[in-house]
């Protein structure tokens, strides 16, 4: 049994239970699934309060309307698809743009044989972590959803609702910033 | 062998996924120090995302949301589909029979004296509504035992 008819299996096992009335099968479902939630919801949304509000309104979005999932895709993708969309449409209403840009900061000189002592100086992680905060909230969450969750770009394409190419362009620019935010960091430490 | 470095796009292409790259390319990047070294920068990238550490709600998520979930109406069974199938062919084979045999249905009461019709019609009625009672006495029970209500 490949993984994603395993994945299927458990998935239906638990939205029927939930369709039975069980909600401590939902709640389960939150569980497994609030760490992409949050993921897609810390990168689109600033305001801490407004997290709050906005996860709670994902989940009862997806309660009142899981009697409509096909099965399509992964629970997880559908979950992530419908977080992707309310943190949007929240943004429209606050009416921040999207995707917005990239600031772009070239690099050309590689650094490379260096790197591996130059991430002594500073935290990698932090400064990606910087990186990361600095581009468009779709670059970030496409980011994450690429690299953290280990979406393939089929999934992404789902989540999100841009076509293949788009996600792939947005991708490469933002790994090209994130590459280029590191070099340009190092090189000041450098100096 | 490509004789010019590799681009942006080949180079993160490389960096992600060196067994789905041209051979043209493969033959490159092994001469190409330069290349080679943009290539383990990205590698670099790549490896530091996956340590971004995650971040996570600071409240319970399941304990915010399970007690304001509306009650779902339970789906209808695929078992009602039978039950409705078998009441259609069962309203079908009646009719059937009422339509073919109408001409003797006249006549099929007329030996019967009203007295007896009333009380035959009396105890069916009774009967019934006894049995409907219990049956949805029953039916309550067994709901609330599913704890639906």
């Amino acid at each position: 049994m490949n993984n994603n008819n395993r994945h299927n299996l458990s998935d239906k096992f638990l939205v029927d239970k939930v369709l039975s009335g069980d909600t401590s099968a939902f709640a389960l479902i939150i569980k497994n699934t609030e760490g992409l939630v949050a993921q897609i919801v810390f990168k689109m949304i600033n305001n801490p309060d407004d997290r709050k509000d906005i996860a709670q309104d994902i989940y009862l979005k997806i309660y009142k309307n899981l009697a409509g999932f096909k099965f399509g895709s992964k629970l997880s993708t559908w979950i992530a698809q419908v977080t992707y969309n309310t943190c949007l449409d929240y943004t429209r209403k606050k009416k921040l743009s999207f995707p917005g840009t990239i600031e772009e900061n070239e690099i050309d000189a590689p650094l490379s044989d260096e790197t591996d002592t130059l991430i002594h100086q500073r935290e990698l992680s932090t400064i990606l972590k910087e990186g990361i905060e600095k581009l468009p909230p779709v670059y970030k969450t496409l980011i994450v959803l690429y690299h953290n969750e280990e979406l393939s770009y089929e999934e992404i394409v789902q989540v999100t609702g841009l076509p293949e190419g788009t996600v792939k362009s947005y991708l490469f620019r933002a790994r090209k910033a994130l590459k280029n935010n590191l070099l340009l960091t190092y090189q000041k430490e450098d100096i | 062998m490509k004789s010019v470095h590799l681009s942006e796009e080949e180079i993160q292409h490389y960096a992600l996924d060196k067994s789905a790259c041209d051979t043209l390319i493969k033959a490159h990047v092994n001469c190409c120090a330069d290349c080679k070294a943009r290539i383990a920068d990205y590698e670099v990238l790549f490896i530091a995302l996956k340590k971004v550490p995650q971040p996570s709600f600071d409240f319970n998520l399941a304990e915010l949301v399970v007690p304001q979930l509306p009650k779902i109406k339970p789906a209808p069974s695929r078992d009602n589909f039978f039950v409705y199938a078998f009441a259609l062919a069962i309203a079908a084979l009646t009719g059937t029979s009422l339509f073919y045999f109408r001409s003797y249905i006249g006549t099929l009461f007329a030996s019967i004296t009203p007295l007896l019709i009333y009380l035959t019609v009396t105890t069916i009625i009774t009967l019934a509504t006894i049995l409907g009672v219990e049956m949805y006495k029953t039916y309550k029970k067994k709901m609330r035992a599913l704890e639906f209500y």
